[in-house]
């Protein structure tokens, strides 16, 4: 989602359409995990790049080239 | 009665027993008074069944005196209070759930109460299994019996706790990402995360797909003994297994050698690891290789991706489990166990996907490296305090469990016995021996090895040191 990259006041309206009653003093901390969390999101990312340029792959196979159909 | 018999081996309390040295109810009877004692210090149990763990104890005193051999029969256990008990509350350590009295009992807790065992009540644990505990929550987080002035680490700290200060003979846990191995490591017990599906999760309260039902104990025997009743297919949890060994006792004597046991470097050299724990880890290496094991270097830097995906795994499945509870009960649930629920609110299913797609290439490259080695031996946990493990950059990104988080996503068994302890901290330390899927025989053949030529004390000095008579201060010690 693209509010763990985007500002302050993005999270906080994210925060309230979700429902959440976070208390305004939590709102920080919250934000802090969020963007915690999402680095460990990209660095799982990170990792299948990485597995994949080594020749693993555990889904489909990388798109064909545009012309490539057929 | 003497105390020591509260820090029996299984095998010992059954042939006492047996030949009438000690009778079941005299040793619950000794326990829930060690429980009312300590249990104002240490924090181990939420609820206490002392009337019905009396009963059970006569009922199988009883038993014995007709001769029934059931495997457990009179031995006092304590269960985590995420598995349901029918007629005992089951809370979770949350006041959402804090008068909830199943109606039956999880399948781990009846194969105990079959196999003849006495439950004396259920243990503290991190809110919901998920959330750094907090002197808010329902129950204050559990103490150390091996020093009261530190925390017991989770999220089975309580069961941890109740078996390491003789408050129990064996105690069943939960472990998601290291949750059974971690207290086992930190207290001087011996834990397990069984494969995934060796031992029903049916009655686990909010278990999410990489959770399973582990034992604590004070030997690697206790620990055969138990899997021998709690391991097998239910078809109340249809991710349970077909396959499982006749017997986990048979062959645990059997020594290391001749076995090839698997060392990752390359990942371990990766995770900050406390300088106790690096020592602990080589000797206990060097102690293998004397016993005639051999070792071998592997690569498992993919270990790292993993404990990363695991994280993200479970964040997403414990708020999914809250979703709707967290918008309309909000202010029940603990200022730590809501904002660490709700930081998942903002992955995307594509992050959850992914991180799957991770466990699946993870686990075929464990599986690669099991076919090479017997067993993986790392260390259970990189640091020796929860203290240290709770600190916010380090549980944020689940650096506390680097060595038992990937296990959990991969399914492998997982087993941590004792291999030291920190002289920084007076704590202990574990070891963790990874093995194939459904070969808990070699792991536990492989610990017992270990075990065998470094016997561990069983009381901890922390609470041995404590006296005998008179009140105790409720709060620790500084």
């Amino acid at each position: 989602m693209s509010v763990r990259s985007g500002t302050w006041a993005e999270f906080c309206a994210a925060v309230a359409r979700l429902g959440l009653p976070v208390d305004t003093d939590d709102l920080e901390t919250l934000w802090a995990m969020v963007r915690d969390l999402s680095l460990q999101a990209a660095h799982v990312r990170a990792a299948l790049d990485h597995l994949a340029d080594a020749g693993w792959s555990a889904g489909l196979p990388s798109p064909a080239p545009a012309d490539g159909h057929g | 009665m003497d105390e020591a018999v509260a820090f029996a081996p299984l095998e010992d309390l059954q042939r006492w027993f047996r030949s009438g040295h000690v009778a079941p109810v005299e040793l619950t009877a000794l326990l829930l008074r060690r429980i009312e004692r300590l249990n104002p210090l240490v924090h181990a149990y939420i609820t206490v069944a002392a009337d019905r763990a009396l009963q059970e104890a006569r009922a199988a005193q009883e038993r014995l005196a007709r001769g029934d051999d059931a495997p457990l029969l009179g031995i006092p256990v304590a269960i985590k209070d995420n598995l349901s008990t029918q007629g005992l509350r089951t809370t979770a350590n949350s006041r959402l759930w804090a008068t909830w009295i199943p109606a039956h009992d999880a399948t781990a807790v009846a194969r105990l109460r079959l196999a003849g065992a006495v439950v004396l009540g259920k243990t503290n644990l991190n809110e919901l299994g998920w959330s750094v505990p907090t002197d808010d929550d329902l129950c204050p987080p559990p103490r150390n019996p091996w020093n009261p002035s530190l925390a017991a680490i989770g999220s089975s700290s309580g069961s941890g706790a109740a078996v390491a200060a003789g408050l129990a003979a064996a105690a069943l846990g939960t472990d998601g990402g290291g949750s059974v191995r971690l207290p086992a490591g930190q207290m001087g017990l011996v834990g397990l995360k069984p494969t995934h599906g060796l031992i029903s999760r049916a009655g686990c309260f909010q278990a999410g797909t990489l959770s399973d039902v582990g034992p604590l104990v004070r030997t690697v025997r206790d620990m055969a003994l138990v899997l021998n009743v709690l391991a097998g297919h239910d078809p109340a949890d249809p991710v349970t297994r077909q396959d499982r060994a006749a017997d986990y006792v048979a062959g645990v004597e059997d020594g290391v050698r001749g076995l090839r046991l698997g060392v990752p470097w390359s990942y371990v050299d990766t995770v900050p690891v406390d300088a106790d724990v690096r020592q602990a880890y080589e000797a206990a290496l060097q102690e293998f290789s004397r016993l005639g094991a051999s070792l071998h270097t592997v690569d498992l830097r993919v270990l790292e991706g993993a404990r990363a995906a695991a994280f993200v795994v479970l964040n997403a499945e414990h708020y999914a489990a809250h979703e709707a509870t967290l918008r309309t009960h909000w202010s029940r649930y603990g200022r730590s166990a809501r904002l660490y629920l709700a930081q998942a609110a903002f992955l995307s299913a594509a992050d959850y996907l992914q991180a799957r797609r991770l466990g699946t290439l993870v686990a075929h490259a464990v599986d690669r490296v099991l076919d090479q080695v017997d067993v993986v031996v790392l260390p259970t946990s990189p640091m020796v305090t929860a203290e240290a493990a709770r600190r916010p950059e380090v549980h944020r990104c689940g650096l506390n469990a680097s060595f038992t988080a990937p296990f959990n996503l991969t399914g492998h068994p997982a087993l941590s016995v004792p291999c030291g302890v920190s002289r920084a901290t007076g704590l202990p330390m574990g070891l963790q021996l990874v093995g194939r899927r459904g070969d808990e025989v070699r792991l536990l053949r492989t610990a017992r090895a270990l075990e065998r030529v470094r016997p561990w004390p069983t009381q901890p000095p922390g609470v041995a040191s404590l006296p005998t008579e008179g009140p105790l201060s409720q709060a620790p010690p500084s």
